[in-house]
């Protein structure tokens, strides 16, 4: 029986493995956002409430709910830890000088960018639909 | 200017059924204090005298915010505060911070912000409110509410950057009632470069391009902004510089200020200040160290220069999922013009010494379980010179603030 339930342990753990190392967070744009590629550090000003505008559109950012894996991904891509990113946020939060991004469940992404032209989404490669259009991030 | 011109174009340039969405969110920073004895006068033998401080509770600061937008590039944001409402005696008023809308005439490099909004000046006073995110417990000295150095809001801003990689250099140009004494347009500047997260060096300026006037009488309590309450008339200027440098959690701040008052006392008003319980260098200096002094002794014209500036290094790291982040600070203020009563519209501090002068080391600790979440404790001395010897006194305090938000509502 111990090694049954030891078993289905080890199934569960490899199991779950690749969904985190699956983690693969790409940006998905609404039809107002013409932009194909964007530099890192324009999707790091833009996230960091920075910047509010992307080639004269006004972009309304969506991102993943806190600890999802897509989340902590997309941040480390931005060198910053969740707790930084926050951090930086409720300070432009209290300031006023922007608004942070909306925290979206995987399977409303799609939704939102097709009802928001302006929409700039950070969501998961693997959840990515073929008919999405996908903003490459390029490393400054 | 041209954005009078521009904005009915946008206004009515506006799709007929914009997208909206607004948040609410806000905080409360719960506080204790303990000041040491601190000197109160000279008894018949020439020795200092010290007074003991009750220690104090108080709510410091207590936010509410609403913001948002409506459809592309128009912003609002309503900032509502009751700071110093621990007391149970009186039930402080809500006041209003913040209310201003924002229209974006070009992109993010033109902006236009009207209403009641914070000036753009030095790293603070834009973020005083975001308690739980900065290192410190009481603000930098400019903008101490007991000796501010010029009004913390303004009415209308005009601000922008431009950006290129990790480069970006914004500016801010202001203006408002401000203390204005007249027809005056007071004006305020700021110009910074950034460099991606990790560094902001900038310089602010600001003038009150003519007379400005007292916010506040004799007897009314600490100034609004930088001229004193016993001044008929004063033209100033606020000038200096910032810098803050982030890096793999080492964070530095330092800021260095002046400003520089042609003022004109009103007579009448100084000799209120006999009540104030000045000392001798301030009695001579308001001229009032004769036996029975009159508005004629009073010295009218008066040019001086109030200066500040501090230094600021913390270190964030992480432990057991808690960050902690010891820091250490040093302030220094120098106002010659001021006194002690706060009453009468004076600081306790750089009044409180002999020649207007003190400095202020502080070591803390700020403690954030989560984000949102700040503990902070912290103990400073002050440093200054009364009644001809160097005197330093030390005071503690302990705050914890909680940020909160509702989900955004809206399209």
């Amino acid at each position: 029986m111990k090694r049954h339930a030891l078993a289905l342990v080890l199934l569960a753990s490899i199991a779950a493995a690749p969904s985190g190392a699956r983690a693969d967070p790409v940006l998905i744009a609404g039809a107002e956002v013409s932009t194909n590629a964007l530099p890192l550090s324009v999707v790091k000003r833009l996230y960091l409430g920075q910047a509010t505008f992307l080639e004269g559109v006004d972009v309304e950012l969506a991102m993943p709910r806190d600890g999802s894996q897509t989340l902590d991904a997309f941040l480390r891509r931005l060198d910053l830890s969740p707790d930084e990113f926050h951090r930086r946020w409720i300070r432009q939060i209290l300031s006023g000088r922007a608004t942070p991004p909306r925290q979206l469940a995987p399977a409303d992404a799609l939704a939102y960018v097709r009802s928001h032209p302006r929409a700039l989404v950070v969501v998961d490669d693997s959840l990515l639909p073929a008919d999405a259009r996908r903003v490459s991030i390029i490393d400054d | 200017m041209a954005a009078f011109f521009l904005l009915p174009a946008l206004l009515l340039g506006s799709p007929a059924t914009p997208q909206t969405s607004f948040r609410l969110h806000g905080f409360i920073d719960a506080y204790w204090e303990k000041v040491a004895d601190t000197p109160a006068g000279v008894d018949a033998d020439g020795r200092t005298v010290f007074e003991k401080n009750p220690h104090e509770f108080d709510v410091a600061n207590v936010h509410v915010m609403l913001q948002g937008s409506v459809g592309q590039g128009y912003r609002y944001y309503l900032n509502l505060a009751a700071p110093g409402s621990g007391g149970s005696d009186i039930d402080e008023h809500v006041r209003v911070r913040n209310a201003w809308v924002e229209v974006a005439l070009a992109q993010d490099y033109l902006n236009l912000r009207w209403g009641k909004t914070y000036r753009r000046f030095g790293l603070y006073n834009e973020i005083l409110d975001a308690v739980p995110t900065f290192i410190g417990i009481e603000p930098p000295e400019l903008f101490d509410k007991d000796h501010l150095m010029l009004t913390r809001t303004t009415n209308l801003m005009v601000h922008g950057q431009w950006s290129a990689g990790e480069h970006a250099l914004a500016y801010a140009l202001m203006t408002g009632n401000d203390e204005r004494a007249g027809d005056e347009l007071p004006l305020g500047v700021d110009l910074h470069y950034d460099w991606g997260t990790t560094l902001r060096v900038g310089s602010s300026f600001y003038t009150t391009n003519g007379d400005a006037g007292p916010t506040r009488a004799v007897g009314g309590g600490s100034p609004h902004g930088g001229v004193a309450n016993w001044m008929a008339s004063d033209d100033y200027l606020v000038y200096g510089g910032y810098a803050q440098l982030q890096l793999s959690g080492f964070l530095f701040e330092t800021e260095w200020w002046w400003a520089s008052h042609r003022a004109r006392r009103d007579p009448a008003a100084v000799l209120r200040l006999l009540d104030a319980g000045l000392n001798s260098r301030q009695l001579e200096r308001f001229g009032l160290d004769g036996p029975n002094p009159t508005a004629a002794d009073v010295p009218v014209a008066v040019d001086y220069v109030v200066a500040t500036r501090y230094v600021r290094l913390g270190y964030a790291f992480s432990a057991g999922g808690v960050e902690f982040t010891p820091y250490a600070q040093g302030d220094f203020y120098r106002n010659r013009e001021t006194i002690q009563s706060k009453r009468f519209g004076g600081d306790n501090e750089a009044g409180l010494s002999d020649d207007g002068v003190f400095g202020k080391p502080t070591l803390g600790l700020v403690v954030r379980p989560v984000p949102a979440v700040a503990f902070k404790i912290d103990g400073s001395t002050h440093i200054q010179t009364f009644n001809g010897e160097t005197i330093a006194y030390p005071e503690v305090r302990t705050s914890l603030s909680y940020f909160w938000q509702l989900p955004p509502v809206g399209e």
